[in-house]
């Protein structure tokens, strides 16, 4: 069942510090022309995004050996189990920024490579801040019935394929609903996309599985093979 | 019913429905297959039409709208199982109503080339199966509808003309902006799909009947087809914990017939409606007819891609610089395939003010065909402007149309009785516009008159095959000054006899007047003034030349098209301002050391052209640029500085090899080392990696062949052959399509291809790398460059 937290995504922001930390910035200087284009290219990436989101409800769940089973729909794993444990339903999201942000990346690649980096790495800033406020009003729209919701989790997070992923968009509708397609390697595409599954679950009763265990890249993250973290909730710099 | 004369008087038509909505309160769940049912539960399919005939439909939509072999892949089931069960049952639903059944095509559900990966060929391969299936099993017209992606759009409805003879719709979802999810505005839809010969188009889904009105009301203006319109039952929200639209069957019905108003004539309902909203349409229909004075006549000229619709309503400028004649660079682009050059060329035309590109990739030793469509499809990925498909082969002509997202402009047919029938027939299948040129059999007649009888010809020639005037094109040639002065005023003479006689629009190629005469812009650019005084609308020049977009500018002026001269005072006071801060002389003080370091690539340009003039080429390359990357390469791996202004010193740096390479004699490519071929693998789409992998090592002078993304095993396997490569780079950035990287490894080896293969992308490792076959593993685009200078030196 579609369900409809109270949230605009219109007017987010790129978040500096973000942008910045997928670029692998470490406190190097900053030059007066580099900080205009960083800022030149979060203006662009901000104006040219078009984030639109579905999220749907889906009960019940049951607890499988080898993973979950939402109303149908079959997510594999011991992570998954984990995060959906104490779940009464579970809450489907998928967000894009749209396509005409690729278009905008591959029209400034063949100007300037850096203006094009520094546009993805805004552009990457933006659809996380789109999935926080997402986040967080389902958490709202949920606390008013008395529950709460999980942190989000993704395919590739822990043990859970990405194989996953096209059931995912199947169940969201998310090509008709938000123009969220999957590619047959299974690549989201807009390429600025994300889709989660966060569990509905009883006040206070679920524990974060966030950090670098859950990450997808933990094998090649670079802060981490430096032992910093990177401070992101969910995946890490590449 | 006849159906094709009911469409003829643009008589309304009554359609179905919601499906799914139908299934959905039968007892089918979110995500499942409906197409399935056809199979598995026929009667409940039977009972959905037949309600819906009852409460007086006329064409029904079958069970089909995902009977794709991409989204029946898993179901066990083929296309052809289910729609041909599906068309049975519509059939069968239809016949004691006397009413018809329209094979459903919904989107394939992935998408298209560029910004995904499914190509155009595979999802018209797709849709041509569906409609073969649905043909063969008698359905009565085909509905391809809730598409998104014209470029989808468009491979449908060709699958769906080229595989039956039926009666095609077409419509299309858009959101509340007026535009679908890629972008696609409502005025670029119908000038495509009514120009590749769909019988009616329209808009489905998306939103309830109020909030489409007003795009309604914009589509009447911009074709002459009957129009659908089937909504959903207004906005979606949540009631009693269920989805529901928020429209009552009545208020869908009232709203719904308001549309007759706009000269709607089909209509039908979508998401959230059922039969009863259906009867309550019909019930407000009743004895009305669409009030067809507001439809248009003509469709306004203009061309399109799928965002940007450029009207011919006033001087327009078609960009001339995608294209080899003359220009040593752009051939060697089209030789190695570099298709970042050829696109940079049409991102700076678009830049510099340019409202439609054209296209010419002819060079006698490529296969134009397959470069033409290369090329369009890669243009199309970065640039929005529509483009005009310029070739003397047939099949580099039709390339382009075929595979162009919008309606171009083709380049070009003339008087030769041969030539027209060879071509009009595209123009016409493809629904483009086109240049008609004023010469024939006997070459360029001397006088005005002349050139105006074979433009009348062409106009006449145009017409007999269905092209409306208003795509036709008059081209009346210029000659050069300096060899028949006399024909200068004769061409501009031309142009204003066609433009008053024929009232056809005119496109003239200008440069050519100034041929071996010196000063050539000014020559140029009085010329054009003259030219635009007469009637010409579309001139095909250099828009990084100032003077003609100055000229252009100003005429806009003067012809009242820039009202208020706003964009006449926004261009001259932003050149103002620009002379003021554009320094003449390298800032004092800056060696080329810290402007390539800074990433300043026009001080960095200008001093290279500095130092050329005392250094020979090779050592600047090998004293200068390569240390000064070298120093780059140190600080960023030692931290110093990071990703953006490594990637900005390298392009300084390119700057200067760009100076370099520009001073060597044709030919000599003693400053190159290589080449290299990269590629981002099948399958994945993301290509940033390899991209920046590919600026700094093309600064340390190494010829790269960028095969670009999504690349097939074999294409990777011919480039490596055919440019002798010694080295190939490959990036892969999911776990997924590792799988490809391994193959394409495979591949290279089993041909026995003696090169180095080095491996990137985020999900790899060193010791992965190793196990799929691959010589290197490159953490970042630095390593690579090691690599690179450990094999080629």
């Amino acid at each position: 069942m579609r369900i409809f937290p109270d949230v605009s995504l219109e007017g987010i922001h790129v978040d500096k510090e973000e942008m910045l930390r997928y670029l692998g910035f470490r406190g190097q200087e900053l030059d007066e022309s580099l900080r205009n284009s960083i800022n030149r290219c979060a203006d662009l990436a901000e104006q040219a995004a078009l984030p639109r989101f579905v999220t749907a409800e889906s009960a019940p769940v049951r607890l499988l050996e080898n993973g979950v089973d939402l109303d149908g729909l079959f997510l594999a794993g011991e992570d998954i189990r984990l995060h959906l444990g104490q779940a009464s339903a579970g809450v489907l999201m998928g967000v894009t920024l749209g396509v005409q942000m690729e278009r905008l990346i591959q029209y400034h690649r063949r100007q300037s490579m850096a203006d094009a980096v520094m546009i993805d790495a805004a552009a990457t800033a933006l659809i996380e801040q789109a999935c926080n406020r997402i986040e967080d009003s389902l958490r709202k729209l949920y606390q008013k019935q008395g529950l709460d919701v999980t942190e989000r989790f993704s395919c590739g997070y822990g043990d859970l394929p990405l194989e996953t992923q096209p059931d995912i968009i199947r169940v969201l509708d998310a090509p008709r609903a938000i123009g969220l397609t999957c590619s047959s390697s299974l690549i989201l595409i807009p390429q600025k996309s994300v889709t989660a599954v966060l569990g509905v679950v009883p006040p206070g009763s679920y524990r974060s599985v966030r950090g670098c265990q859950s990450c997808k890249n933990r094998n090649h993250c670079l802060y981490r093979k430096e032992g910093v973290f990177c401070g992101y909730q969910g995946q890490a710099a590449q | 019913m006849d159906i094709r004369a009911r469409l003829h008087n643009k008589e309304i038509i009554r359609l179905d429905g919601a499906m799914g909505t139908m299934l959905q309160a039968a007892g089918l769940k979110l995500g499942e297959n409906p197409e399935v049912l056809n199979i598995t539960e026929p009667d409940t399919v039977h009972k959905v039409h037949t309600a819906y005939f009852a409460a007086g439909s006329e064409v029904v939509y079958t069970n089909t709208f995902g009977a794709n072999a991409h989204k029946l892949k898993r179901t066990g089931y083929t296309p052809e199982d289910v729609i041909q069960t599906a068309v049975r049952i519509a059939k069968i639903a239809a016949k004691p109503y006397n009413g018809l059944a329209a094979l459903d095509i919904g989107p394939i559900g992935e998408l298209l080339e560029p910004m995904g990966s499914l190509k155009f060929e595979e999802a018209y391969e797709l849709f041509a199966q569906q409609v073969r299936a649905g043909a063969e099993a008698g359905a009565d017209l085909i509905a391809i509808e809730t598409m998104t992606d014209l470029y989808e759009a468009k491979a449908a409805l060709l699958a769906a003309k080229e595989n039956c003879n039926l009666p095609v719709f077409v419509t299309m979802t858009f959101e509340q902006d007026g535009r679908t999810f890629t972008g696609c505005s409502v005025p670029a839809m119908a000038l495509t799909l009514q120009g590749l010969g769909a019988d009616a188009i329209g808009i489905n889904c998306s939103l309830g009947p109020k909030q489409i009105y007003s795009l309604a009301q914009t589509l009447v203006s911009w074709t002459t087809l009957p129009i659908i319109i089937k909504p959903n039952a207004g906005l979606p929200t949540v009631k009693d914990g269920q989805t529901a639209y928020d429209l009552s069957p009545a208020e869908f019905g009232r709203e719904l017939a308001g549309f007759l108003d706009l000269g709607v004539s089909i209509m039908g309902g979508c998401c959230g409606s059922n039969p009863e909203f259906i009867r309550e349409l019909c019930r407000n229909l009743d004895g009305k007819a669409p009030d067809l004075s507001k439809r248009v006549e003509k469709v306004p000229p203009a061309v399109c891609s799928n965002t940007e619709v450029v009207p011919i309503d006033q001087v327009r400028v078609i960009g001339e610089r995608i294209n080899p004649t003359g220009k040593k660079l752009f051939k060697q682009a089209l030789l190695n395939g570099d298709m970042d050059y050829i696109v940079k060329q049409g991102i700076d035309q678009a830049e510099a003010g340019a409202d439609i590109l054209d296209v010419n990739v002819g060079l006698p030793s490529i296969d134009e065909a397959a470069m033409m469509a290369r090329v369009v499809k890669e243009l199309q990925g970065a640039v929005s402007l529509p483009l005009q498909i310029d070739s003397s082969s047939q099949a580099a002509a039709e390339a382009g149309l075929r595979y162009y997202n919008g309606k171009p402009i083709l380049n070009s047919v003339n008087g030769e009785e041969a030539v027209l029938s060879r071509l009009l027939p595209l123009v016409k299948k493809y629904g483009c516009a086109v240049v008609g040129l004023t010469l024939d059999e006997n070459g360029i007649p001397k006088k005005a008159e002349e050139r105006l009888a074979i433009a009348a010809k062409i106009k006449a020639r145009a017409l007999e095959y269905g092209i409306p005037p208003e795509d036709v094109y008059i081209d009346c040639l210029t000659l050069t000054a300096s060899a028949e002065q006399e024909s200068a005023m004769e061409t501009v003479r031309a142009v204003q006899m066609v433009k008053e006689q024929l009232g056809l629009k005119t496109v003239l190629g200008v440069s050519n007047i100034s041929f071996g005469l010196p000063a050539r812009e000014k020559l140029n650019q009085t010329f054009l003034s003259a030219a635009m005084a007469a009637g010409l609308d579309l001139p095909i020049i250099n828009p990084n030349a100032a003077p003609m977009m100055d000229a252009v500018s100003s005429f806009l002026v003067l012809s009242n098209a820039d009202k208020g001269s706003v964009k006449y005072i926004k261009r001259f006071a932003q050149e103002g301002k620009n002379v003021k801060n554009t320094p003449t002389a390298p800032a004092a003080g800056y060696d080329i050391n810290f402007t390539i370091l800074h990433g300043m690539r026009e001080e960095t340009r200008q001093l290279c052209r500095g130092i050329l003039q005392e250094t020979a080429p090779l050592d600047i390359v090998n004293k200068v640029l390569i240390p000064a990357l070298d120093e780059v390469g140190k600080l960023y791996e030692s931290g110093k500085i990071f990703l953006p202004q490594l990637i900005a010193a390298a392009e300084a740096a390119k700057s200067a090899f760009e100076v370099i390479r520009a001073s060597l004699p044709s030919g000599d490519k003693s400053a190159e080392k290589g080449p290299i071929v990269i590629a981002t693998v099948k399958g994945d789409i993301h290509d940033i990696g390899k991209n920046i992998v590919k600026v700094v090592l093309e600064n340390y002078g190494y010829r790269i062949i960028d095969l670009g993304k999504d690349v097939p095993v074999e294409t990777v396997v011919r480039a490596v052959e055919q440019h002798h490569a010694k080295l190939v780079g490959l990036s892969a950035l999911m776990t997924t399509t590792l799988v490809s990287m391994e193959q394409t490894i495979q591949a290279i080896r089993k041909q026995g291809i003696d090169c180095k293969i080095w491996v990137g992308g985020a999900v790899l490792t060193p010791e992965y790398a190793q196990q799929i076959g691959a010589d290197f593993y490159a953490k970042d685009a630095q390593q690579s460059v090691a690599i690179a200078k450990e094999i080629l030196g």
